[in-house]
């Protein structure tokens, strides 16, 4: 099972971050389960965290930064061995976790992402971004994306986050982070 | 939270009301009556009728012209949105945006500037579930212009039920038509739906057909009972 967190702090929100989400998942014939992050602490909850074999913390709206107030609670992310995807705002919580610093970036619309690779020349495509702000790069993480604003792509071992929404025009993205 | 709708009359900015109905409150309806027929940003057919659907509705219309220029035509925009957010101190705005990123990008700007949430509940919804869902949410649309091949005539008109979402389906494969009209291949209006207090009844109106692209233009409409 793929577990989905929401990190929207207004439900009418996880209609345009999560469910787009959901479908891409499902549509490639794996179970999604969605919890939102204000239930994490709940017994079900890790329960889910600790059988799910991939996670994926989900993009919240452009005004929606609630979720950086208690970034505390994902601690358990550094415990996890299975891969686990940070879409935007999913980002933003790892990058904190692992003691980045939160730094002013807006992008609103199309941008042309390069992706870094040391023998080929770096690989161009197109992404969909919606965010205010960013992070500068986790202390253990490599950079494996960027664009003319900065960085939109780390790794960890299994953690990925990304800068840019996959789920508009990119879902090949999370349907290959489903194969790992 | 107060939101304001961005409101064509059409199947999507409607149906994204109804799902902002039920976790917010709608202060308001924002129609762009755009000169331009060819706007990229906004659908022309019937705009004029948008107030009919508020007043169906019971919410209050904020209609705000616009010569339709490309990129001008946002300023405009952003005046409308600024009027509502005085006029009926919202706090949010609800798109009916699918796929578009070209106007979805554009409004979440905008929203920036203005310090204004942008909700767009029906984003990457997949379409022909989308179409669906509506119509099993009971929502009656029609169908007010055709702009690709092989739409006939007979679609004019035409009300979205099961067997028109098969046959958009079907056309989705043989002459890749996106089902849900996303790239301006039809146009639609909604007469009824479980947020609309009265039914719009349609009388007169006028069909222009030529060469795969034709409008619908309701000429007379009036609010029924229901």
């Amino acid at each position: 099972m793929n577990l989905l967190i929401d990190l929207t702090s207004d439900s009418l929100s996880s209609l345009e971050f999560v469910n787009p989400i959901k479908r891409i998942v499902e549509s490639v014939k794996e179970e999604a389960e969605i919890i939102h992050c204000t239930k994490l602490e709940d017994e079900g909850s890790k329960q889910k965290i600790n059988s799910a074999s991939r996670i994926i913390l989900c993009g919240t709206a452009l005004k929606d930064n609630k979720f950086q107030e208690d970034y505390e609670k994902f601690n358990w992310i550094k415990d996890y061995k299975k891969p686990i995807l940070g879409i935007c705002a999913g980002m933003q919580v790892i990058g904190l976790v692992y003691g980045a610093k939160l730094i002013a970036m807006k992008e609103i619309g199309m941008t042309q992402i390069l992706v870094k690779d040391t023998i080929f020349q770096d690989t161009m495509f197109s992404a969909y971004e919606l965010h205010n702000s960013s992070i500068t790069l986790p202390e253990g993480f490599t950079e494996i994306a960027y664009n003319d604003k900065g960085m939109q792509a780390i790794k960890k071992d299994k953690i990925y986050a990304i800068q840019f929404h996959p789920e508009v025009r990119n879902r090949k993205l999370i349907e290959n982070f489903l194969k790992l | 939270m107060k939101l304001g709708v961005l409101f064509s009359g059409g199947k999507d900015s409607v149906y994204a009301c109804s799902k902002a109905m039920e976790k917010h409150e709608i202060a308001c309806l924002i129609a762009i009556i755009s000169e331009n027929k060819e706007s990229f940003m906004f659908h022309t057919p019937n705009i004029d009728l948008t107030e009919l659907q508020a007043e169906a509705m019971k919410i209050p219309l904020i209609q705000h012209k616009t010569k339709g220029v490309k990129e001008e035509e946002l300023e405009d925009l952003k005046a409308a949105i600024s009027k509502a957010k005085k006029q009926h101190q919202i706090e949010g705005i609800v798109t009916g945006a699918v796929e578009s990123v070209y106007q979805a990008a554009r409004i979440q700007k905008i929203c920036d500037e203005l310090d204004l949430w942008c909700f767009n509940p029906l984003w990457q919804a997949d379409q022909l579930d989308h179409m669906d869902e509506l119509v099993k949410a009971g929502f009656k649309v029609i169908i007010t212009a055709v702009m690709a091949e092989p739409f006939t005539k007979k679609w004019l008109g035409r009300e979205i039920d099961e067997k028109s979402i098969k046959e958009l389906a079907h056309l989705h494969h043989s002459h890749k038509i996106n089902p849900a009209g996303e790239g301006g291949e039809f146009e639609t209006f909604v007469v009824d739906g479980p947020i609309f207090k009265e039914k719009i009844e349609i009388g007169k109106n006028q069909v222009f057909y030529s060469n795969f692209s034709g409008v619908y233009t309701i000429k007379e409409a009036k609010l029924v009972e229901k």
